[in-house]
């Protein structure tokens, strides 16, 4: 396994790593479409100790969710400070020139705030728990009710199985062909942008040339052992909704609909 | 070894294999190892549109928007950041002009740069700049604008390298083998 197929995953054992896996994502969308309804303190509260529940019931260490932030504290710095400057309803609290700050311009770009640290807790609460081979999974299992539109279901599903199988070798070869590159003179990190993304061309074109010959020999042993298409296949994993599942998911209805009542 | 000439076509073994490669490409160039800044830490540059234009390009507009938006979800959701269903409606409306133009057709420097400027107009600004919207809760014209700056420097690159990519020798030979 490599740094991508790795992604943030912390192997554990607590109620959230055994979930199945398409449920958290579900429950990950959910979560996110639901606080967009949050107004209010008690509604946004509620968000709060949903979120802050699902973190503790993840028994991860909090640093990895603060770390979580760190890459999109300029998006949410720059959100905030919009929201203070662009939001000229309600009292005027100060102005300056053409910028006026205002306590409704306070107030939203606060409830912006914890909309987004929450919403990042959430999304990292599923990355820490969840195997990127599980999400994988997950993907595939929410894709299936696609098949009533005719959608290639098995088919997107072994695609993904291999992609995923082939990302640590393609990503080895990447390495090796870095590696070449640089040894002939190739300075991969100077000059500007384009100059850059330039150098990147002889890097793909071997990579592509490599991810062909794999995939002819692949191609030929899936031919020689019968495959057809649109059959259904068996997995090594079977991830099946549990208790935790259900009731997670009642949790869940729950507070969306006191969400609904509360909002202002 | 393979024939995909039909828009909606159910590609062989070695199709699913050469597609299932290409999406792990995509997924490699698509992750934050193959991401450049244009201003660090704030402007970021990816390469998985090579990716998606090469699949547009051989498999046609279901398969380069299927793809797409797996690999949008699937990095979105291992890398930590806020899942929002409306970027991978982008992702897949992306894949799909890509095939609809280039798809049964030979790439151009009109073709490809009539697609990308649908891609950055329709999609980058005023799709993308819709979800940012919605998500953060700003006002349109303010992302907007430094959304269009962003995109004046990505399009020429993204228009050149898919150019010199097309006209790569190896790249022909390899759509080709995939004709036969």
């Amino acid at each position: 396994m490599n740094k991508l197929l790795l992604g943030r995953y912390i192997p554990g054992n607590s109620i959230v790593h055994r979930m199945d896996p398409a449920s958290k994502i579900l429950l990950s969308i959910f979560f996110v479409f639901i606080i967009f309804f949050a107004n209010n303190l008690v509604t946004y509260g509620l968000m709060t100790l949903l979120a802050l529940v699902s973190v503790v019931a993840s028994r991860t260490s909090l640093r990895f969710f603060i770390r979580g932030i760190r890459p999109l504290l300029w998006v949410i710095i720059f959100t905030v400070i919009i929201q203070i400057l662009f939001d000229n309803t309600g009292h005027q609290l100060f102005k300056f020139y053409f910028l006026t700050v205002t306590d409704n311009g306070l107030k939203t770009a606060g409830f912006i705030f914890i909309r987004f640290l929450l919403i990042i807790f959430f999304s990292t609460v599923l990355t820490l728990t969840t195997d990127p081979l599980a999400i994988a999974s997950g993907i595939e299992k929410l894709l299936m009710p696609l098949k009533k539109i005719k959608f290639p279901v098995y088919t997107m599903s072994l695609m993904i199985s291999i992609s995923l199988r082939f990302v640590p070798t393609l990503m080895d070869e990447t390495e090796t062909i870095i590696k070449a590159q640089s040894s002939r003179g190739v300075k991969f990190k100077e000059g500007n942008i384009l100059a850059r993304s330039k150098k990147m061309i002889p890097i793909l074109i071997p990579l592509f040339i490599s991810s062909f010959k794999h995939a002819e020999g692949l191609g030929r042993a899936m031919e020689a052992r019968g495959y057809k298409d649109g059959d259904n296949r068996s997995q090594y994993h079977v991830y099946k909704a549990s208790k935790i599942d259900f009731c997670t998911w009642a949790v869940f209805i729950i507070s969306g609909i006191l969400i609904f009542v509360l909002r202002g | 070894m393979h024939t995909q000439k039909k828009v909606f076509a159910q590609p062989n073994a070695s199709g699913i294999a050469i597609l299932g490669l290409l999406t792990a490409i995509r997924l490699i160039l698509g992750s934050s190892l193959f991401t450049f800044y244009l201003v660090p830490n704030k402007i970021q540059f990816s390469f998985a549109f090579i990716a998606t234009f090469l699949i547009a390009m051989w498999f046609g507009p279901f398969w380069a928007g299927a793809i797409a938006g797996f690999a949008d979800i699937f990095l979105t959701l291992i890398s930590g950041q806020i899942y929002f269903p409306g970027f991978t409606l982008s992702a897949v409306l992306g894949g799909v002009i890509f095939g609809l133009f280039f798809f049964n057709h030979k790439p151009t420097l009109k073709t490809i740069i009539i697609s990308q400027v649908i891609v950055v107009v329709v999609i980058n600004l005023i799709l993308n700049t819709t979800w940012v919207v919605i998500l953060n809760h700003v006002p349109f014209e303010v992302i907007f604008l430094s959304r269009f700056i962003k995109e004046i420097f990505t399009v020429v690159i993204q228009i050149i390298i898919m150019y010199l990519i097309s006209k790569n020798q190896t790249i022909i030979s390899l759509g080709n083998r995939l004709r036969k």
